[in-house]
This record gives structure tokens, C-alpha cells and sequence, in this order.
């Protein structure tokens, strides 16, 4: 429903997003490893570019720490493991240390604007990433961590084609919360702060403290995908906190069209599979993502959500003429 | 203890500086239940900074504000909204990107707790903030375009939307900062008529507005500001006798 705007679009989004989900879901099933372990990146970014959408998007609050929630929630998954803990419970842990730090770093920061959020939530980024690399023992340093016990469904290791299932599980359930929330008061009130803050206040609503549940929400979703890519990899390398990838995901959101979540859904699928059809390396892949964002701007500034919504229109209009 | 008696907002010698400026100087005033009162005076007298002063969002240096027997002055706006304090800006401020079915509903809603069980399971919501939207949309003429978005209507529309979405919220007390502003004669009619029928069903109103007939035709109580300070408080035939609000505002 939301924004409301745009609910009058022929993009039914529900049915069409069921639909892509259904043909994105079942491909990997005939591939082979490669293919499972891109379709299961996949479905980790979509997480993550989807709940980076709730924050910059429908909240429009510029973080770029999102990186740094991914690495919190998949370091803790992993460190608890190697302790013993079942993998499952790992998720728990997981989500509520980063949500405590989210919550923490949230305090101060949403209280900023623009670029000084920009700035602040980047420096905290790095300082995340500074602190798993100088972890010592507890989060291997450089090396990372190796051997993480794997994820067990009754006698069934988790792995493959069975994890690839439990991350269509873990996309769709991430699809659910995030379109509930849009759809209830609490996404109301998420809109009505980024529209018109006192506007909202008026009304009753207490921007900081909305702003700051909707960037721990995102930060719990960002530990989600993160405990989902460690129990594929069980391998963790301090390169996964590399600010690299908040940029990267929130190139994917701004080319499909921010606070539109078909169109982040659009432009997560492209910037992700295309690379990897291409066989480009990371360098490349950056550059590409240059060259498409400069494309976008020009010729699509409302992303490619936008795009076809525009196009959808002029055709309308076209038969109405006749 | 709230009486019906006790008035529903007492400002006592209320003073506000901003820099070497003082917008404010010692005012006082009270306000009874369901009672319309009037601000008027030139433009830069202080209206707005003083309606800011009851809403909230801006705190006075000095002096003290009750609202329905209780002191708000170091109350946050948000807070006072949910006492019953509902107000609307010179500008209309809706949620552009909303329809005008949800900014009023977003008056309407309770935004005291936050929910997020009914948030992620979409379980539980409340239908009375949906008939109290539906009863202010009405009031206000807005039925009809109901789902349209807000950046897509006129500065009239707007102006009536966010009016609907503070009456929305059911207030004790309606604070309306110049809601005639930018209104065709027809629009300002439904909006004096709007006004009217709130004041009926027991909502007290403060209206800082210039149109003078809007506040002749609705206020019983009318304080003049002039260059800070009062110089004028009674009912509309004791201000336009007042010899200094002529000097100064009603002019001659």
C-alpha cells in the first residue's frame, strides 16, 4: 500500500513480486553448486538492500553503517557457534547484540541529518571493522574465522540445495515483516516523520524515537542476513565488514528506486546477477555500477521502479487518446 | 483537579526572547472550555511565536502553561498532542506522499505506544482512529478525495486536510495558525462553518488569523498582540472599543 502514491499502479506489486519469487526460487533447484551459492547471495542482499530500503527509503535517514550490522550479526552467529551454542539460537544472539548496538550507536546518531549522519554512521562503520580486525583470537583478526559449525535440521545438514530452501524461507518471512510494518501505524508513523517531522510531532508522534526503532528493526533484519551467510560460508573473512558493501547495496536501492521496494527488489536482481553473467571481477563490478548509476540519474531518476511506472502511464494515456 | 470551571489553558506572564528581540513580554491569558478565542494584531506581534509557545515547539524563557489544570511548559509537543493539544501550521505541512485518507488517519491514531507485534504481524489494529478519520474527512469536505495524494492537491485542499488531521485527533484544545490563509471565499466559508461545528461539540479553539471577519464571525474572545505584549483581551465589542487596539491594529 505504501507509499499510497503509487497504489494505483498497474505493478500490482504483491502479484508480481509473488510471481518473480516464484521463478527466482525455483531456477537454483536445477543448477548446480555455483548456482545455489549465487541464488543464496541473492537472497542474503535482498535481504539486506530491502532493509536498508526501511531506513534510507521510507525513513530517509542517510546511514551507511548497514555493513556493519550484516558483519555484527554474522561474527557473533559465528563466535557463538565455535562456542557451542546450537546454530539456531545463534540467530538470537545474533539479532539482539546487533540490535543492542544498533540501539546504542542509534542514540546518538538520529539525532543528525543528512551529511553529518552520512559521515558519523561511515566512521562507525570503520570503526567496526577496525575492531574485528584487531579481535585477536575472538574474531581471528585477519584471517577471519574458519570451520563454523554447520546448521542441522534434525539429521539433515544444512547445506546446498536444503540451505538455499531456508534462505527463500528467511527472504520471504524478511518480505512479510517489512511489507506489515509498511502497511501498519508504525509504517504510518515511519512516513509521516521523513514527509514532515513537525508535522508529525503535532500529531503525536515522537520522531527520534521512530527513527531510531526503524533503524534497529533494519539493524535486526542486517543481522538476520547476516547469521544466513554464515552458516552457508562457515567461513568469515574481515573483508565482509568492508564499508564497500553498504555502497554497494545502496547503489542497488537508489537504481531500482528508493522507498519503492519493487523496484529495490528490480535493481537488487540486476546489480547482482548481471556481474556474475558477465564474469566481472569486484573491480569491474564497482565500475559498472558507476556507469549505470550516472545512466539511471540521467535517464531515470526515479529508479527503474520509476521507470516502468512512467512508461505504464505514457502507454495508458496513449490508449485513452485513441 | 480539572473542573469544569478551571479554564482549559492558563498562560501566566509568558516571555520570550530571541537574541536582543523580545517576541513575548510577560503575557497572560486564560482560555475556558469549549470557548473560540481569537489572536489578532499586525503582523510580527508575536502570534505565531506564542501559539508556538502553547504547542510546544518553541520554549518560553519565562512564565508558565497549564493546560486542563496540569503544567506543560517543559512538556514536549509530541506529549502535549497526546494530552489533547492538536495544532496546525501557518503552512499546510501535510504528508505529501500520503493520501489524504491516511494524514488524517495518522491524526486520528494513537501515537502514544508503539505496537510492534501489530507491526510485524499485521495482527490487531484498531478501528476507531478509522471512524474518527472518517467523521473529520467528513466534516472537512474531503470525502471525495480521499485517496488522493497530498502533493497532488490544491493549497486549499491541504490547508483543509491538515486542519481535518488535527481535529482528527479529537483535541480539548484546537490551535489554528491562520487557517483562512490562501483560501477562496467558498473554501473559507466551509472552513468558518467546520470551525463552528468543532466549538459545538465542546472543543475549545485559539485562531490566529488576519481575515477579521472569519474572527468576528467565530470568536467570543479576542487578545491583541501588539509588538510582544498584550493590549487587548475581552469580547470582539470590547476590543473594537478599546482605544489602543484601534491605534495600533484596527486602524482607522
Amino acid at each position: 500500500m505504501m507509499p499510497a502514491a503509487r497504489s494505483s499502479s498497474v505493478l500490482n506489486t504483491r502479484s508480481l513480486a509473488a510471481a518473480g519469487f516464484v521463478v527466482l526460487a525455483a531456477m537454483p533447484f536445477w543448477g548446480n553448486d555455483y548456482h545455489v551459492t549465487v541464488a543464496v547471495n541473492l537472497c542474503v542482499t535482498l535481504m539486506m538492500t530491502l532493509s536498508l530500503n526501511l531506513v534510507v527509503g521510507y525513513s530517509g535517514q542517510f546511514h551507511l553503517s548497514h555493513v556493519a550490522f550484516f558483519g555484527t550479526g554474522a561474527y557473533v552467529s559465528a563466535i557463538l557457534a565455535k562456542l557451542g551454542l546450537s546454530p539456531w539460537l545463534c540467530l538470537v544472539g545474533a539479532v539482539a547484540a546487533t540490535s543492542v548496538l544498533a540501539a546504542l550507536i542509534g542514540g546518538p546518531v538520529t539525532r543528525l541529518k543528512g551529511l553529518y549522519l552520512a559521515v558519523a554512521t561511515l566512521t562507525f562503520s570503520l570503526f567496526v571493522e577496525v575492531v574485528v580486525k584487531q579481535g585477536g583470537t575472538i574474531t581471528g583478526g585477519g584471517y577471519g574465522i574458519q570451520d563454523v559449525p554447520a546448521l542441522h535440521l534434525g539429521a539433515l545438514k544444512l547445506s546446498g540445495k536444503p540451505y538455499y530452501a531456508l534462505a527463500l524461507v528467511c527472504l520471504a518471512l524478511t518480505f512479510l515483516v517489512l511489507h506489515n510494518i509498511l502497511a501498519s501505524k508504525f509504517g504510518r508513523e515511519i512516513i509521516a516523520v521523513r514527509d514532515h517531522p513537525d508535522a508529525a510531532e503535532a500529531s503525536g508522534i515522537n520522531p527520534p524515537l521512530i527513527r531510531l526503532v526503524v533503524l534497529v528493526t533494519a539493524a535486526a533484519f542486517a543481522a538476520f542476513g547476516g547469521w544466513l551467510h554464515c552458516f552457508y560460508h562457515l567461513n568469515l573473512n574481515p573483508e565482509l565488514l568492508n564499508p564497500q558493501w553498504t555502497f554497494v547495496w545502496f547503489f542497488m536501492v537508489l537504481v531500482g528506486g528508493i522507498g519503492d521496494t519493487l523496484g529495490v527488489v528490480l535493481g537488487t536482481l540486476l546489480l547482482s546477477l548481471l556481474p556474475e553473467f558477465l564474469g566481472f571481477a569486484m573491480g569491474q563490478t564497482i565500475f559498472g555500477i558507476g556507469v549505470l548509476m550516472i545512466l539511471v540519474t540521467l535517464f531515470a531518476p526515479r529508479g527503474l521502479g520509476g521507470l516502468i511506472e512512467d512508461l505504464h502511464q505514457r502507454s495508458q494515456a496513449a490508449r485513452h487518446a485513441k | 483537579m480539572p473542573s469544569e470551571a478551571m479554564p482549559i489553558l492558563e498562560l501566566s506572564s509568558i516571555t520570550k526572547r530571541f537574541g536582543g528581540l523580545t517576541a513575548l513580554k510577560k503575557i497572560s491569558l486564560a482560555v475556558g472550555r469549549a470557548e473560540t478565542c481569537g489572536i489578532i494584531g499586525p503582523n510580527g506581534a508575536g502570534k505565531s511565536t506564542l501559539l508556538s509557545v502553547i504547542a510546544g515547539s518553541v520554549a518560553p524563557d519565562e512564565g508558565r502553561v497549564v493546560f486542563d489544570g496540569r503544567d506543560v511548559t517543559r512538556m514536549p509537543m509530541h506529549r502535549r498532542t497526546r494530552l489533547g493539544l492538536a495544532r496546525t501550521f501557518q503552512l499546510a505541512h501535510t504528508f505529501e506522499t500520503m493520501t489524504v485518507a491516511e494524514n488524517i488517519l495518522v491524526g486520528a491514531e494513537d501515537h502514544a505506544h508503539l505496537n510492534l507485534f501489530a507491526a510485524i504481524t499485521g495482527i490487531g489494529t484498531d478501528s476507531a482512529p478509522r471512524e474518527r478519520a472518517a467523521k473529520a474527512m467528513e466534516l472537512m469536505g474531503v470525502t471525495g478525495i480521499a485517496n488522493l495524494a497530498a502533493s497532488k492537491l490544491t493549497f486549499g485542499q491541504q490547508r483543509m486536510v491538515a486542519t481535518g488531521r488535527a481535529m482528527a485527533a479529537s483535541p480539548e484544545l484546537l490551535l489554528l495558525d491562520e487557517p483562512a490563509a490562501g483560501l477562496s471565499g467558498k473554501d473559507i466559508e466551509a472552513l468558518a462553518n467546520a470551525i463552528r461545528e468543532i466549538c459545538n461539540s465542546g472543543t475549545s479553539v485559539i485562531i490566529v488569523e488576519h481575515n477579521m471577519d472569519v474572527i468576528m464571525q467565530l470568536c467570543e474572545h479576542i487578545v491583541v498582540i501588539h509588538l510582544g505584549e498584550k493590549i487587548g483581551d475581552g469580547t470582539p465589542a470590547d476590543v473594537r472599543q478599546s482605544e489602543r487596539v484601534v491605534e495600533a491594529y484596527l486602524g482607522a
